[in-house]
């Protein structure tokens, strides 16, 4: 049947007319068509999201709450330092802030070249610098401080089968111009006051707050049992029982008045820790007003609490400004903190005739009580922001130099045709940055053998007569092009071969030597090879002066070679002069003046400085070996093949902690000379060779993911096969394989906490020994979570960062 | 005007495992001719373009390229590849440079220019192939005109003598052929000498000087593109003419 409306049967129609350009209904677009979308489609997302959504919900509130109510962050803010840095040694600790002041610059640089800044993130680190300087003042000025409890007397307070006896010396630390109040405390009035004690209490005064506590306690165990022998439901059985328990109970006689708590005065004195000469006295009664001192100076103190009498009884004094000690045991003494701020002094300990007077340890002073929220920000916010704001303020202010370093240099460079050229100057700089950089850091932290204020304007004036070179270079053509050269490098060559102590005599007198088959004199190869390291770091440079010849005007080449020369003299005359007028101003000692960065053994590396320098090491070592390795499994060459593809294999059947312990224990047997080095290097030796066998692996798959066609074209082009490689495939193949090489890098930054097991202390290693010091017994939780936020904030920064080149360049185009 | 010949093949003979994929192919091109091959599908006219920038290697006979024969000499091959241009079917563009980047490239590494000169030559060839907007594209961002567009100018950076077209259009939409097509006109009257591997019967009978017909590994007839498409002589030209055309 065909009917008018069969469209087979139609006449072909032609639509003239466009229809109207309308706006979508209000429910498709906008953040309501969002939440319908996307949380409440049907019945079953509605339960998914709020199912998820209460889970997350609860799981979010539960750590905040813990990290705020329960946690007890101290354990990590008053060992900031071991987790960033192990033993390193104190005096040289500014090195490792140095070379992480160092990587912010370049950070800071990289960004500029790199990302764009949004308003957003500006003001996000400008509150959180705000935030960071002015929270530690604003708590200690709006909350009190913490108070510490302490008794004294002589008689033992005892609780349950536990009894201290009161001290009478106790010696703690303080800052000059810091206030010492000890009065009587008002908890020692009654039971229920002191039951409720929230502070630092010595063993006696835990002791009195702990008897109240029971006493309370058993007082509503006999109130409970009267109340359950009233009921008529018991059998005469249960009676019984109940009323033996209730006559074995009897409410002991209040504790304050067991001690006779708060009734006789007691004398207080203050003697200074070194003298033990007192410093203030006086007598403290019941409602009088508190003794109050002002420290004098820096150290140690000691508090001398006796009631005169030989009466019965004992004193609840409440003190402010007198905190428990941390006890640090280190290579070059003892170090002792105080765990509210740690304050730290390295002064002997008082000592009296009867040996070590004994001191406010954590341990003995542990916090008691509920404690309240004024504590939590004094004991914990606080000093957690202090920190956060001593290390993030001075990098993110040093970031920020960074990224207007980058903002000039893009400035300053001579301008090319096309606009995002100098971006791209910059971006060609930030990799020569970083390796400057990091050469600096490890100079920085490793140290060197001898590095004196001569050696320090000596390199300076290396690197400038390196920019000379690159001058030289760009001016080749010219008449007096090759002149200039000659002169440069004679210049150079005398300059370091003076600097390496490589005089013409000693020159040819090993160049003899060394034709007449006799051994060379001491570090004669060492200095030579110094000179020619140099030699050719700076004909690379005039090379790529000649390269780049066209980009620089003789104008500022002139201006730049001009500046550079006043720089070489300063360089000399600066740093000596400089390091002198210190050593004469007492600022600097001079031992350290002989050398500013002697060599730090690598056994004190630890903490965050140990873990990043496995990682980066090992990466940096890795990747070239990986990728070597990657190519030399796919090469033609049969031999070349398969000892690349035995190599990978042995170590990927291999596990790593099997690797590390070889490192450790099989290496010295093999050969004996091995086993002066470090384990620490030992350790970045065995990464790398583990790593750069994974690493192989998934750069091959990267290459052939890389189709035929692109070897062929460029081969066609006339690109030798090196080139190809470098030029072609390669790039191609790592940006195909950037999310498996960033994630085993994440993976290996996190495996070497592997290296706590054989003995090092990283991160993971150096919690282990903080947290099995008898301070922090208890405290493990919020040590793992600590390095947790820490393992997980660099990991996903490299996540981030590789996301970020993944999207970049050919990229982007890809995602299109 | 009578010169040496700038390609001569004589006897060229290539196996593929035991498949006898060329045998005895002799020809022998002029400078500024331009060569079509045309054949069915596996009958080696890929193959022995191939061979003449030495993409394959062929196992007996001779080629002799610019006066250089191509043998295993490596610094013979990088001086033919040098003065040959290759554009391939699927264009192989490289993915992950920049359009600016994929045309200087070579003249950068292997003639040793400096970035400006080849940043010159590179506008110029763009302005010329039509797209001197896409210079800092992605080949990604491309339309599938615009490619093979990008591969003739990246070819013709180097300076080539000769060009080769392995099937540049094969690849397209018909609308985007003609785009491509008119490039290799302009470029083939400009004096080119080019060898052509195509299925454009319209492009050979306009511009060849001479069409190539492949089949089984040798060449079964050749001549002007008049004789060629007016009276082909041999059966297996007759029968592959009358299927296309």
């Amino acid at each position: 049947m065909t009917t008018l409306s069969d469209p087979r049967a139609a006449q072909p129609t032609v639509v003239y007319d466009e229809p109207p350009v309308k706006p979508p209904p209000a429910l498709a677009v906008g953040p309501l068509a969002w939440i319908r979308e996307n949380l409440f489609r049907s019945v079953s997302d509605t339960v998914l999201t709020l199912g998820a959504g209460l889970i997350l919900i609860a799981t979010i509130v539960g750590v905040i709450g813990w990290a705020i109510g329960a946690a007890n962050w101290f354990v990590v803010t008053r060992n900031m330092r071991l987790f960033m840095a192990g033993t390193y040694p104190v005096e040289a600790v500014w090195r490792v802030n140095a070379a992480a002041l160092l990587s912010a610059f370049a950070i800071g640089f990289s960004i500029y070249a790199y990302l764009r800044v949004r308003f957003g993130l500006v003001v996000v680190l400008a509150v959180m610098v705000a935030l960071l300087l002015s929270v530690p003042p604003l708590v200690n000025a709006a909350v009190p401080p913490v108070p510490s409890f302490l008794v004294a007397g002589n008689v033992d307070v005892a609780s349950g089968t536990v009894t201290a006896t009161p001290q009478t010396d106790v010696a703690f630390i303080g800052r000059a111009g810091e206030t010492v109040t000890i009065g009587f405390s008002e908890a020692g009035e009654n039971d229920d006051l002191l039951a409720a004690v929230a502070g630092f209490t010595d063993r006696a005064a835990a002791g009195l707050v702990n008897a109240a506590n029971n006493r309370a306690t058993t007082a509503e165990t006999i109130t409970s049992l009267r109340r359950r022998l009233e009921s008529d439901l018991l059998t005469e059985n249960q009676r019984a029982n109940l009323t033996d328990d209730l006559d074995r109970l009897s409410v002991p006689p209040p504790v304050s008045e067991t001690y006779t708590l708060n009734t006789l005065p007691v004398e207080v004195q203050i003697l200074d820790g070194a003298t033990l000469e007192p410093v203030a006295d006086g007598l403290v009664e019941p409602g009088a007003r508190p003794l109050v001192l002002q420290l004098p100076a820096d150290g140690w103190y000691v508090l001398r609490k006796t009631i005169a009498s030989e009466s019965e009884g004992v004193a609840l004094l409440q003190a402010t400004g007198i905190y428990p000690l941390i006890e640090r045991n280190l290579t070059g003494g003892n170090e002792y903190a105080r765990v509210t701020d740690d304050f730290t002094v390295t002064d002997r300990r008082p000592r009296s005739d009867d040996g070590n007077v004994p001191m406010l340890t954590l341990t003995d002073n542990q916090y008691q009580g509920e404690r309240t929220f004024g504590d939590y920000l004094r004991l914990s916010l606080g000093p957690v922001f202090e920190l956060m704001g001593r290390a993030l303020v001075p990098m993110t202010a040093v970031a920020v130099v960074g990224y207007l370093g980058g903002w000039s240099l893009s400035h300053v460079v001579p301008r090319s045709r096309r606009a995002n050229v100098n971006r791209e100057t910059v971006r060609g700089a930030v990799t020569w940055l970083w390796l400057v950089a990091l050469i600096w850091m490890f100079v920085l932290i490793y140290g060197v053998q001898r590095f004196d204020a001569a050696s320090l304007g000596n390199l300076i004036a290396r690197f400038i007569w390196v920019g000379w070179m690159f001058y030289a270079g760009v001016n080749l053509n010219r008449v007096w092009g090759r002149p200039l050269l000659a002169l440069v490098v004679v210049l150079g060559l005398t300059q370091t071969a003076a600097a390496e102590g490589l005089t013409l005599e000693r020159f040819f007198g090993g160049v003899t030597d060394a034709l007449s088959g006799q051994p060379l004199p001491n570090n004669y190869f060492s200095d030579l090879m110094g000179v020619v390291i140099w030699l050719i770091i700076g004909l690379l440079a005039a090379r790529q002066g000649v390269a780049r010849r066209d980009k620089y005007t003789e104008r500022n080449a002139a201006l730049a070679a001009g500046i550079s020369g006043v720089l070489w003299l300063v360089a000399f005359i600066a740093p000596p002069l400089l390091i002198g007028a210190a050593v004469s101003a007492e600022a600097v000692p001079e031992a350290t003046a002989e050398n500013l960065l002697p060599l730090v053994d690598t056994r004190r590396w630890g903490g965050l400085l140990l873990t990043m320098a496995l990682t980066v090491v090992t990466i940096l070592a890795s990747f070239p070996i990986g990728v070597l390795l990657a190519l030399g499994r796919r090469s033609t060459l049969p031999v070349v093949r398969w000892a690349s593809t035995v190599y990978i294999e042995l170590v990927r059947g291999v596990p790593l902690i099997t690797v590390l312990f070889l490192g450790m224990l099989l290496v010295p047997l093999i050969n004996p000379s091995l086993s002066t080095v470090d384990n620490a290097i030992r350790a970045m030796v065995g990464f790398t060779m583990f790593s750069a066998a994974y690493l192989a692996e998934n750069v091959r798959g990267g290459l052939q993911s890389i189709p035929p066609g692109q070897e062929e074209a460029a081969r066609a082009l006339g690109l030798s096969s090196v080139q190809v490689t470098m030029l072609i495939t390669l790039p191609q193949a790592l940006r195909a394989v950037i999310p498996a090489l960033v994630g085993q890098f994440i993976s290996l930054f996190k495996d070497t906490s592997l290296v706590a097991l054989v003995g090092l202390t990283d991160l993971t290693g150096i919690s282990k020994g903080v947290i099995a010091q008898s301070e922090y017994v208890g405290l493990q939780t919020e040590v793992y979570v600590f390095i947790s936020v820490i393992y997980f904030v660099f990991s996903y920064v490299m996540a981030y960062i590789s996301r970020r080149i993944e999207a970049s360049g050919s990229g982007a185009a890809r995602r299109l | 005007m009578t010169r040496e010949p700038i390609i001569i093949c004589r006897s060229v003979n290539k196996w593929f495992g035991e498949f006898h994929v060329l045998r005895d192919v002799s020809v022998d091109v002029m400078p500024q001719e331009v060569v079509v091959v045309i054949g069915p599908s596996g009958s080696g006219k890929s193959t022995f373009i191939r061979c003449i920038n030495r993409l394959e290697v062929h196992q007996e006979g001779q080629i002799i390229v610019d006066d250089i024969e191509l043998s295993h000499d490596v610094r013979n091959i990088a001086a033919i590849r040098r003065e040959i241009g290759m554009v391939f079917q699927q264009f192989n563009l490289f993915p992950h440079l920049t359009v600016l980047q994929n045309i200087t490239l070579a003249p950068m590494n292997v003639r040793h220019w400096s970035k400006d000169k080849a940043e010159e030559k590179a506008r110029e060839l763009l302005d010329r192939v039509g797209i001197p907007e896409q210079a800092d594209k992605y080949p990604g961002q491309l339309s599938g005109g615009q490619q093979p567009r990008v591969a003739i100018a990246r070819a013709l950076a180097m300076e080539p003598k000769i060009m080769l077209f392995d099937e540049p259009t094969s690849a397209l939409d018909p609308e985007m052929i003609k785009e491509v097509l008119d490039v290799m006109k302009e470029l083939a009257q400009s004096g080119m000498t080019m060898l052509v591997v195509t299925h454009e019967m319209g492009f050979a009978r306009e511009v060849a000087d001479r069409v190539l017909f492949f089949d089984m590994g040798r060449i079964v007839e050749q001549g002007t593109p008049e004789h060629f498409f007016e009276n082909p002589e041999h059966p297996r030209t007759k029968l592959f003419l009358s299927q296309i055309l």
